[in-house]
């Protein structure tokens, strides 16, 4: 505990370094910042979960599940324009929330390079698959999981926002022969292959998310797992304390 | 001493109306080994766990369980965590670490052992159970016994005073499970380890258990030594559990005038002992089982058959040539990583052979006629859950029947689910059935669609000596009904009760291929206990138990 | 060693680093990783170093006319030494997914984030496992005619899904035998965890930090001031070094062969005790 706060001051401290490095010594090397950036805000995510306090089925539950993200895409090896990671990881933050989606898209993305090669773009894909798992624990927060449409709609623009995140890497290593010509013509090269993830988003939502939705939550209310504590009080079967 | 104390433990699960134990009394000695058996649900694995207090299922519970003398609430956590030990079932559940290293330490690292602590004892444990090769591997690489063993050693860096294990053998091949019994029985005479192990094959561990103890419906029917058990089962006629007595000690107890009880024979040397005081009769007729064949044309049939995973790597089938014809039932043995799998997958044609060719029905299995829907075969694998699809069985059956538009499928569904005798599981979810009636279930749904191929993989794994039994008398009926099947197993005795014809994979190829008698009699190891009897006597040709117990039958009505 | 490529780009710079860097990568692995990626790496650098100059038209040195359009000596530099740049982030990543993928780094990471840093190596436990696991579902569903290769595009990728749907049900099921194999060994107890590998820094440790720091300062401070660095537009700058350029090479030398020194005296002293 005592160390995830140390961690938690440590990762502010480098994260107002970072910005008074860039704005006193004109440094101008865009890619690291954003990287320093990018790690620090993953950072205070990661501590807030290393604080709580969680049960043992709980981080198996999770990692499970980041595994099953990794893999998603092993059946679809003759698909490949089909992203089926994205689907995994919308479905856990709507029945897990809002934390736990964080997490597994973000360690997914970690997990699933470990065995296709880390790169430049592993921070960023973390960013962009965390933020995804994230904002549908949100909408399902704010606006629920009964309407189709707006999930439809949800992970349809969500395949554009992974793509234009995943873009911002090669713009932020390039940054010093940045033309606004460069940064359309990266965005619009890469136009169609992030309406292929969006409308696959969009196919897996509307045949699986309402199976899906079923087949976790029937899990978790079987074993009162990872309940939001602000929307209702976990149902335990659980002897309290262990 | 006693080590374990339980008085009158019961214990309900939550939402369940039934008793998992009935007021169960229990108690075990420092040192004793002893076994627990009984049919699936009997309350076995509940007892085991309630054993183990951090694993514990939660529910009603009433009763007192003692760990030398003192109740499991009053001890510490951690003397609890390191004395009492426990190995699971499935030896994949239970790895977490990528490495082997890592895999072994976890539970001293998570008790905070300082690390002179954990160098010493772990080099001691590698050293002793030599296991060094092993040590820098990664734990997806070792075979499922190596698996097993490394969850023991896991368990035992603990250094535990009992050791507590839920059919660790289910998922073995034989020859793994006999070296794990070996290891036990060493861990129990060498260290004094207590040892209570819950177990469906127990031919081979009655006579290293110090006491059995049989369960049915969350009581203790049967308690005492191997021997007082089987003669108790035996007076009381106690049907439930025959399946579970070695067939040696069965044979004594039926055919000997006057048994007396230290004389009941546990294993094969004994039995041959005693042999020789059974009544003599003239000899022992063969009941070969019934041969289906109508006609001689083969169904599949492959020829010269080559197979590698990867190039460069070893051949696992090498110049293959077999054939199936219509109405056999044929088993394929051999020994781990002989290539049965890759055999069997590849006349399924999901494997494509480097050369030569797989032909079914007579046509050459291509992408095409594998991947349509009517391709008139079935195909049970080890896992028979990842069958199923939908939410209950009966959906699932519904399904299917749509997919294939059969006629009149609302009685099929329900014959079918009569012959398996799985009527009452129809609405429930294919994973909250036990393994037996998954794998029911699973036939049960393939069978609508009237295949002519069956093919199994390992149907007897993990299968308790009941369900082996339904198993064995449903595959004969679907036999005799015509239908033609390919199996391929390591279990001796289901094969010597069930296969018209017997192959034995070595080397990539099939180097035997015979009918049951003349495949297994004489054979040192790969035969059935019975055969390794009497195959120095003068019955040479008996097989099997019934074969003994009709012939003795016979011999006595004459 | 990525920041320090990314700060010179002086050609002699940038090939020295990407040269040690290569000893470096072989010396890890015997350049196993390094080959495969090889023919991807060259075409790479090819075509930044050929199309670079066709399409600016930047700098004073013109080389010849191309359909009207000027090719000059400076773009053709700026391609080489974009191209090196590349190049060296490559290698560089090769390395760092050599010394990744070996835990290593788990360990260090685990001592801040202890539960993520499990979480992950849970998480790479089980993918060999799920492989396996959707194998043996594709076979089985293939064979009830749930195909991935027959049929429009839609009906794969529903059963494309529904083979992860069917692995998502069982291995939740299995999740509480993982849980209870965990708290069987004492996961999630009270008290102080440890740890088996152990990292001391020692005294010699401690020097060799403090001067690659004070290196790595003097070649910020070079760079900022200009060192080690070419003039490339408007107008290729002159190719000599003044004697700081010099010391910043060195230091930059040392710097990114530090890793290839370590291991090279280990193996001369292994080689010696024999």
């Amino acid at each position: 505990m005592a160390r995830a706060r140390v961690s938690l001051i440590a990762s502010i401290i480098v994260f107002i370094l970072l910005i008074v490095m860039y704005a006193v010594f004109n440094y101008h090397n865009y890619l690291l910042l954003s990287l320093g950036i990018i790690g620090c805000v993953m950072m205070l995510f990661f501590i807030r979960f290393e604080m709580k306090s969680i049960k043992t089925r709980e981080i198996v539950i999770l990692a499970l599940l980041i595994a099953i993200a990794a893999v998603a895409r092993v059946p679809f090896a003759g698909l490949p324009s089909v992203q089926p990671t994205s689907f995994v990881i919308i479905t856990v933050g709507l029945v897990f929330g809002a934390e736990s989606g964080f997490l597994v898209g973000a360690l997914a993305a970690i997990v699933s390079n470990m065995f296709l090669g880390q790169g430049p773009w592993t921070p960023w894909q973390m960013f962009a698959w965390g933020t995804m798992g994230m904002s549908a624990g949100l909408l399902r927060h704010f606006i629920g999981v009964g309407n189709l449409w707006i999930l439809n709609s949800f992970g349809f623009v969500w395949g554009f926002i992974f793509g234009w995140m995943m873009n911002l890497w090669i713009v932020f290593s390039n940054m010093h022969n940045f033309t606004w010509e460069f940064l359309v013509g990266i965005y619009v090269s890469s136009f169609y292959h992030d309406l292929a993830h969006a409308i696959s988003n969009v196919i897996f939502i509307s045949l699986f998310s309402v199976r899906w939705i079923r087949i976790l939550n029937r899990f978790k209310k079987k074993h009162g797992l990872l309940e939001d504590p602000t929307i209702k009080p976990s149902i335990a079967y659980e002897k309290a304390g262990k | 001493m006693e080590i374990i104390d339980i008085k009158a433990l019961s214990f309900q699960y939550p939402e369940s109306d039934n008793y998992a134990l009935d007021g169960v009394n229990f108690h075990v000695k420092q040192g004793e080994f002893v076994v627990i058996g009984g049919p699936s649900g009997c309350g076995k694995t509940t007892l085991l766990h309630l054993l183990k207090k951090e694993i514990s299922p939660h529910g009603l519970q009433s009763g007192d369980i003692s760990y030398i003398g003192k109740p499991l609430d009053e001890w510490d956590e951690r003397t609890l965590i390191e004395e009492i030990g426990l190995v699971f079932q499935d030896p994949e559940n239970q790895i977490i670490m990528d490495d082997v290293m890592q895999e072994l330490v976890f539970g001293m690292e998570n008790l905070g052992y300082s690390p002179i602590d954990m160098r010493l004892r772990l080099a001691e444990m590698v050293h002793t159970f030599s296991v060094e090769h092993l040590l820098h591997q990664k734990t997806t690489a070792l075979s499922g016994g190596q698996k097993q063993l490394l969850n023991l050693l896991s368990a035992l860096l603990l250094k535990p005073r009992v050791l507590l294990l839920d059919e660790p053998t289910s998922q073995l091949d034989p020859v793994a499970a006999k070296d794990l019994l070996m290891m036990l029985e060493r861990l129990n005479k060498e260290l004094g380890i207590t040892v209570i192990i819950v177990e469906h094959r127990l031919e081979n561990i009655f006579d290293k258990a110090d006491r059995v103890v049989f369960m049915n419906e969350g009581k203790i029917i049967h308690d005492g030594k191997s021997r007082e058990v089987i003669q108790q089962i035996y007076n009381r006629q106690d049907h439930r559990f025959f399946p579970y007595i070695p067939s040696i000690s069965q044979m004594y107890l039926e055919l000997h005038h006057a048994p007396t009880i230290d004389r009941i024979p546990l294993n094969v040397n004994e039995g041959r002992t005693e042999l020789a005081s059974l009544p003599s009769m003239n000899h022992v007729e063969k009941i070969e089982n019934k041969v289906m064949n109508t006609d001689t044309e083969p169904i599949i049939e492959a020829k010269d058959v080559y197979f590698q995973y990867e190039q460069g790597s070893s051949m696992v089938l090498r110049k293959l040539s077999f054939s199936l014809n219509r109405g056999d039932f044929y088993a394929v043995m051999g020994g781990n990583g002989s290539g049965k799998t890759t055999l069997l997958k590849t006349c399924l044609g999901l494997l494509k052979p480097q050369r030569g060719s797989v032909k079914r029905f007579g046509r050459k299995l291509t992408h095409k006629s594998i991947d349509s829907v009517h391709q008139n075969i079935a195909y049970l694998s080890q896992q028979p859950q990842t069958f199923f699809i939908q939410d209950t069985i009966e959906k699932e059956m519904q399904l299917i029947a749509e997919q294939h538009e059969i006629q009149d499928s609302e009685k099929r569904i329900k014959s079918l689910l009569n012959l398996f005798g799985i009527e009452h599981l129809r609405n429930r979810h294919p994973y909250d059935c036990s393994g037996g009636e998954v794998q029911k279930a699973a036939l049960a749904c393939m069978l609508l669609t009237k295949p002519s191929i069956l093919f199994m993989d390992e149907p007897t794994k993990g299968l308790d000596p009941v369900s082996k039994i339904h198993l064995q008398s449903i595959l004969r009926k679907l036999h005799s009904d015509g239908l033609t099947i390919l199996m391929v197993t390591h279990d001796i005795e289901f094969t010597a009760k069930t296969a018209t014809k017997c192959a034995m994979l070595f080397d990539g190829e099939i180097t035997a291929e015979a009918l049951p008698h003349a495949f297994f009699t004489g054979n040192y190891f790969y035969t059935t206990s019975i055969n390794r009897l009497t195959q120095n006597s003068q019955y040479p040709e008996a097989l099997t138990l019934e074969e003994v117990l009709h012939s003795w039958q016979e011999h006595e009505l004459a | 060693m990525l920041t320090l490529a990314m700060y010179f780009n002086h050609p002699i710079f940038l090939v020295t680093i990407l040269l040690l860097l290569i000893f470096v990568n072989i010396s890890h692995d015997r350049g196993k990783d390094l080959r495969k990626w090889l023919p991807t790496l060259s075409i790479m650098s090819t075509l930044i170093i050929l199309i670079n100059p066709f399409l600016v038209s930047r700098g004073t040195t013109i080389l010849f006319y191309f359909r009207g359009k000027q090719v000059t000596l400076e773009a053709f530099m700026y391609g080489i030494t974009m191209a090196l740049f590349i190049a060296i982030i490559l290698v560089v990543f090769i390395s760092f997914n050599l010394i990744l993928n070996g835990n290593r780094f788990l360990y260090i990471f685990s001592k801040i984030l202890p539960r993520i840093a499990l979480m992950i190596m849970m998480a790479i436990r089980f993918v060999p496992l799920m492989k396996r696991r959707l194998n043996e579902i594709g076979d089985v569903q293939r064979l009830r005619g749930m195909s991935m290769t027959v049929g429009d595009f839609k009906t794969r990728v529903r059963n494309g899904m529904l083979r992860v749907q069917i692995l998502l049900t069982w291995s939740l099921e299995e999740a509480i035998h993982v849980t209870n194999s965990m708290k069987a060994r004492g996961y999630g107890t009270e008290g102080k965890k440890s740890s088996y590998t152990l990292y001391f820094m020692d005294k010699r440790d401690w020097v060799w930090l403090f001067i690659l720091a004070g290196l790595m300062m003097l070649c910020f401070y070079g760079g900022r001031l200009g060192y080690g660095q070419m003039i490339i537009y408007p107008e290729l700058g002159p190719w000599q070094f003044f004697w700081i350029d010099w010391i910043v090479f060195c230091s930059m030398f040392i710097i990114t062969s530090f890793p290839l020194f370590i291991e090279g005296r280990e193996k001369i002293r292994w080689k010696l005790s024999i």
